[in-house]
């Protein structure tokens, strides 16, 4: 019934609303599978597993979804399991409910490209006609060779990746393999076992990472928006000085201001929290001079009409301001959110105990923590660190090819 | 009458109240921003210059006065320089050539054109921490390393021993700034890209019918035109390199030996992970924003000057 209408929405043409749901189908995916996920390890057997006598088969088993006891799942949807354990037996409906709608959503995709192919003609003209013309160009010997070179080179860039999660997928001994396997032989989760079952609690690094992306964001914006604003559109002595400390701040490295900012936290007794990886970061002299820059663009006739129309300052900046300038600060929140998702100095140096620490630093604990590197291991981790930026990407790169293109060129 | 210029003084008074208030507000809105910078970016500035003066540790920076003698840099502080700018100079070059070439390679308007765009951008995105894994991963100088699994036939027709990447003092520098070209050239092409893309058609046409070949149209007009993106370049290039951390540390830890062993990590071991060290850390601090900035400057007053403007 959903997929009829929406393919009726398409053939009708509105290709923007089908646009609109096919994120929300991904977004709500990825909810749900990372709902799944936590439900999943807080099942109470997940927890005795880590102590079980017969740990390697328990384990085999809670990842084929078999140990999952069928008959409990009403009491389960009360959160209740027979044995007085709370849990969360629907994960696995979940993880099933999140599959549906990824494979909607990429079966719309499908649908919709076909869709706009199907305006030119049938697939088979669009391809031949294509074809055609790529050998009507004046030179297609060269231009086919250097689309060759291209496509070689476009796999090379990817490579790396591929190499991360098909290792991560491999057993410890054919990792090690000579020569390595393009292709793992017998496909195992041991790598994800061991990252979540190493000692390390990786559910509180997650933890620790999202919340402190989250806070950067949120500072960020409420910090940064008001700053770049008055400096943009308002005047007042002393704006000249106080625009050059943004500047001078713009070009002072983190190596530098680390070391005063570790003791001060030290000193408020802050250094076992989450606060020196959020606080320090809350305005990015960047950030100020970017958004300033998509300030000044609005004219200055919008602001005085709405200030004849007697608008408050708040008015003008939540109703007129924000509204024009979105654009600017979906492209700062983004950066935020890579920047901070992906650091690795900063909380380095700004944490003492694990408690606090960040995604970024478990991997490298994780490869530290036994004898040899357990290249399996380390990639598995790896790619749960990757797989977000990745997904977002997927999702909205063109806006943020646009967004660090116009970072350049600023 | 001195009822009007009461009047006048008054609505003086008023006038000058709106504007006073209107002060206020806008130092309400800048004062959040500013308490930060100040607070976490100049203080921090300033005490590291004063605790450069300093023999200390993290419990008690100002254990007791050296005055300038933290600056009487010892020997692994210019080890460490000088792997720092060998590794500014090698990004500089290849990230410089190979991002102009992709632009110029990838340009025009495609659909593969774009796909490859992409393709080259995603690097970008990733942590260095994670590049860092998978490139040492991808690296390792065992023989279940890939890289010299694929080189192995060339390695035996040239009959050379396979190169040791990360485990050779040789190489190591190398092999970081090989991983940071992949990591970085998407991003520095796309800018050049989008400068190329700008550059009116109509001079490439004239160009043209001049009979000017295509390698001279590239010299004489595509790079001028993009000069001010390739002075971007330079400055992001240079100050970034200078500041690279995440990488090297996951990669080789500043081994074997000393010799990747870059400012940023040599800041790093003396302020915490040794004894009473605090000065030279803060000292290479202070010494290496005065290079950052000194390249900074130096490239705006030499380099700007050739700089074509529209």
């Amino acid at each position: 019934m959903l997929y009829r209408s929406i393919r009726q929405k398409i053939q009708r043409g509105q290709a923007g609303s089908v646009k609109k749901l096919i994120l929300a189908f991904a977004i709500i995916g990825t909810v749900l599978f990372v709902l799944s996920f936590i439900g999943w390890y807080n099942y109470v057997p997940v927890k005795q597993a880590l102590s079980a006598e017969n740990a390697e088969q328990l384990r085999a088993q809670l990842f084929t979804g078999v140990y999952v006891d069928r008959s409990s799942l009403p009491a389960a949807l009360a959160g209740v399991s027979p044995f007085g354990f709370t849990c969360s037996l629907l994960m696995r409906e979940l993880l099933i409910a999140s599959a549906c709608f990824f494979a909607l959503t990429m079966l719309i995709a499908v649908e919709k490209s076909l869709a706009v192919k199907q305006e030119n003609g049938s697939l088979w003209e669009t391809v031949k006609n294509t074809a055609i013309e790529y050998f009507q160009q004046p030179r297609w010997g060269l231009q086919l060779f250097s689309d060759v070179m291209k496509i070689v080179l476009m796999l090379a860039f990817v490579f790396p990746f591929y190499w991360m999660i098909i290792t991560a997928f491999k057993t410890y001994p054919e990792s090690l393999n000579v020569p390595p396997t393009l292709w793992p032989t017998q496909w195992t989760m041991e790598g994800y076992e061991n990252t979540f079952f190493s000692g390390e609690n990786i559910l509180n690094y997650f933890k620790n990472t999202v919340l402190v992306t989250a806070a950067v964001i949120a500072l960020q914006l409420l910090i940064m928006v008001p700053a770049a604003y008055a400096f943009a559109k308002r005047e007042f002595p002393l704006k000249g000085l106080l625009f050059g400390i943004v500047l001078v701040a713009f070009m002072i490295p983190l190596q530098l201001t680390y070391i005063p900012v570790y003791l001060r936290m030290q000193d408020l007794n802050l250094i076992y929290t989450l606060w020196p990886q959020i606080l320090p970061l809350g305005a990015d002299a960047f950030g100020i001079f970017m958004l300033r820059q998509s300030f000044k663009q609005i004219p200055d006739e919008i602001i005085e009409s709405a200030k004849l129309d007697s608008a408050g300052e708040v008015q003008i900046m939540t109703r007129i301001m924000l509204p024009m300038c979105k654009s600017a600060m979906v492209t700062i929140a983004m950066f935020s959110f890579i920047g901070t998702w992906n650091a690795y100095f900063w909380p380095l140096v700004m944490t003492r105990s694990r408690d606090v620490q960040p995604l970024t630093i478990v991997v490298e604990h994780l490869r530290d923590a036994e004898l040899g590197v357990r290249w399996n291991t380390v990639m598995a981790a790896n790619t749960l660190l990757v797989l977000p930026i990745l997904l977002v990407f997927i999702f909205a790169s063109k806006k943020i090819i646009e967004g660090f293109a116009y970072r350049g060129v600023k | 009458m001195t009822n009007v210029a009461d009047i006048e003084k008054q609505a003086l008074r008023e006038a000058r109240r709106i504007k006073h208030r209107s002060w206020l507000t806008s130092y309400l809105m800048v004062l959040p921003a500013m308490a930060f910078l100040i607070a976490f970016v100049l203080y921090p500035t300033a005490a590291m210059l004063i605790m450069s003066l300093y023999y200390g540790n993290a419990k008690n920076p100002f254990k007791s006065w050296r005055g300038l003698q933290n600056y009487n840099m010892r020997a692994d502080f210019w080890v460490a320089l000088r792997n720092t700018a060998a590794y500014t100079g090698m990004a500089l070059v290849l990230v410089m050539i190979l991002s102009i070439l992709f632009a110029q390679w990838m340009y025009k308007a495609r659909k593969l054109n774009n796909v490859a765009q992409t393709l080259f951008f995603t690097p970008h995105l990733v942590a260095g921490v994670s590049a860092g894994f998978i490139w040492s991963w991808l690296m390792s100088s065992q023989p279940y390393g890939l890289f010299n699994t694929v080189l192995q036939p060339i390695y035996q027709i040239l009959n050379v021993p396979s190169i040791r990447w990360l485990d050779s003092s040789d190489t190591a520098m190398f092999s970081i700034v090989l991983m940071n070209t992949w990591k970085s050239v998407g991003y520095y092409c796309l800018i050049i890209m989008s400068a190329m893309k700008s550059i009116p058609t109509e001079i490439y046409e004239s160009a043209r019918l001049d009979g000017s070949s295509s390698i001279k149209t590239f010299f004489k007009i595509t790079i001028p035109m993009i000069s001010p993106q390739l002075f971007f370049l330079l400055i992001t290039i240079t100050t970034g390199s200078f500041k690279v951390f995440d990488s090297v540390r996951i990669m080789t830890n500043g081994g074997p030996g000393d010799a990747t062993r870059v400012l940023s990590m040599y800041i790093y071991d003396y302020a915490f992970q040794r004894n009473n060290t605090l000065g030279y850390a803060c000292a290479a601090g202070i010494i290496m924003m005065l290079i950052m900035v000194a390249v900074t400057v130096f490239d705006f007053a030499f380099v700007e000057k050739k700089v074509h403007y529209q």
